[in-house]
């Protein structure tokens, strides 16, 4: 009824065989946990084979991305409540202009948002100092609204231009992630229309 | 269930930066080839879907000879499929890749019943199955690669080492689930319960299935 036969009790492994390859498979799963998926997934390296192996950033990585996520999810809901708290009899202007230049420092990122209308038309360019950023244009609709978008991203670049049209109301605007060992300066230039710009982290 | 759901924009999002391991790849530039190869191994050893087509493949293999024939040609077809996949950037639908995927388990434990031999009075060849539901699933990591947005600066080396990885992790698994199942033949009752285990191998191939028919449907 298989498609295969019983096999011979010469043909399968001995008892003794089993328990050897058991003890040998506990080892190497012990070797490998502690050498490289501890490093990989938590940035817990007690060996120093995980920083050998270059394990132990992605770790550090992937740890401090999931903190600056919940972190970082907390404060701009602040920050829009807030917001969106004196948003009333706010003046809405048609055409603005800032230039902001701030530092961030070597593993540390900043994000800088522009609150527009629907539709609004901002012109931007933006430069850096020192070596390139990863970057991530994107917008978060006002509290409660639950509308989030991404427009375009880039790792390492050293500057960027053009338009961003809002594709809702809310906040749009630049996350920057600075993965040089050295601290970078970003100079961002916004001409356009939207209601004000303010630095979010 | 649909709180869950309405959180999860909001994590994933929180700058539109990703998390995790895709969070961990846009964040790096250049070649990198352990950390690729890590990835590579632990994409094999945590997907169930690969892992179950494997218990399926070597249900009944127990000498060692056959065994790397099997997975040679499994690893021969997904090593081809991942890499033509992520440069020829074939856009296939994750979701029914992996329901595919699904069924070659559902299949492969078919086969293992004798149910083809049963109902159609032949056996198809068990090597170029494996190796045809080779290229599918090799096409799912191709697709799970090109969700992760890898950087085209060191792209070729990085693939081969996610590609090393795959077969390192392939290996790993399959060492585990040969003791499991050696300890289990030795039982003389595994003959016995070898007709349970592949209906119930073969219903885990439909859940995977059903799970991605459903996310295809609703994304």
């Amino acid at each position: 009824m298989f498609n295969s036969q019983k096999p011979s009790e010469n043909d399968l492994p001995t008892s003794s065989q089993l328990i050897k390859s058991t003890m040998i498979a506990f080892g190497i799963a012990s070797v490998l946990l502690v050498t490289t998926i501890l490093p990989a997934e938590y940035g817990y390296d007690p060996t120093g084979v995980g920083e050998l192996l270059g394990l132990k950033k992605m770790g550090e990585i992937k740890t401090s991305l999931k903190q600056e996520s919940l972190k970082e999810t907390q404060q701009v809901k602040n920050v829009i409540v807030e917001i969106a708290n004196d948003q009333d009899g706010s003046k809405i202007e048609e055409e603005n202009q800032d230039i902001m230049e701030v530092v961030i420092e070597s593993g540390e990122a900043i994000e800088i948002k522009l609150e527009m209308k629907k539709g609004a038309i901002v012109h931007y360019k933006w430069t850096t100092q020192n070596g390139g950023v990863n970057y991530n244009l994107h917008g978060d609709g006002y509290k409660g609204t639950h509308r989030s978008i991404y427009y375009h991203k880039g790792r390492m670049i050293n500057s960027d231009n053009g338009e961003l049209k809002a594709e809702f109301d809310g906040y749009h605007g630049w996350f920057w992630r600075n993965r040089n060992d050295v601290s970078v300066t970003v100079k961002l230039e916004t001409t356009g229309d939207y209601i004000q710009i303010k630095r979010m982290l | 269930m649909i709180w869950v759901f309405m959180l999860m924009p909001i994590f994933l999002l929180a700058h539109g930066v990703a998390t995790g391991d895709a969070g961990y790849i846009q964040e790096i530039t250049g070649i990198n080839c352990v950390p690729f190869m890590y990835l590579g191994a632990k994409h094999m050893v945590t997907g169930y879907d690969h892992l179950l087509f494997l218990v399926g493949v070597i249900f009944f293999l127990y000498k060692l000879k056959d065994i790397g024939i099997y997975v040679s040609l499994f690893a021969l077809g997904h090593s081809s499929t991942l890499l033509f996949g992520v440069f020829a950037d074939i856009h296939i639908n994750a979701f029914l890749i992996d329901a595919i995927i699904g069924l070659s388990v559902v299949y492969k434990a078919l086969d293992n019943l004798g149910a083809f031999q049963q109902c159609f009075g032949f056996q198809p060849n068990t090597k170029i199955s494996t190796l045809i539901f080779g290229l599918f699933h090799g096409f799912g990591l191709a697709a799970k690669i090109i969700e992760f947005e890898l950087d085209t600066d060191g792209l070729f080396a990085n693939l081969i080492a996610f590609n090393v990885g795959v077969e390192i992790g392939q290996l790993l698994a399959l060492s585990a689930i040969l003791i499991i199942i050696s300890y289990w033949r030795k039982q003389g009752n595994f003959m016995n319960h070898a007709y349970l285990s592949n209906i119930i191998l073969m219903t885990c191939g439909f859940i995977l299935t059903g799970i991605q028919l459903y996310g295809y449907f609703n994304s």
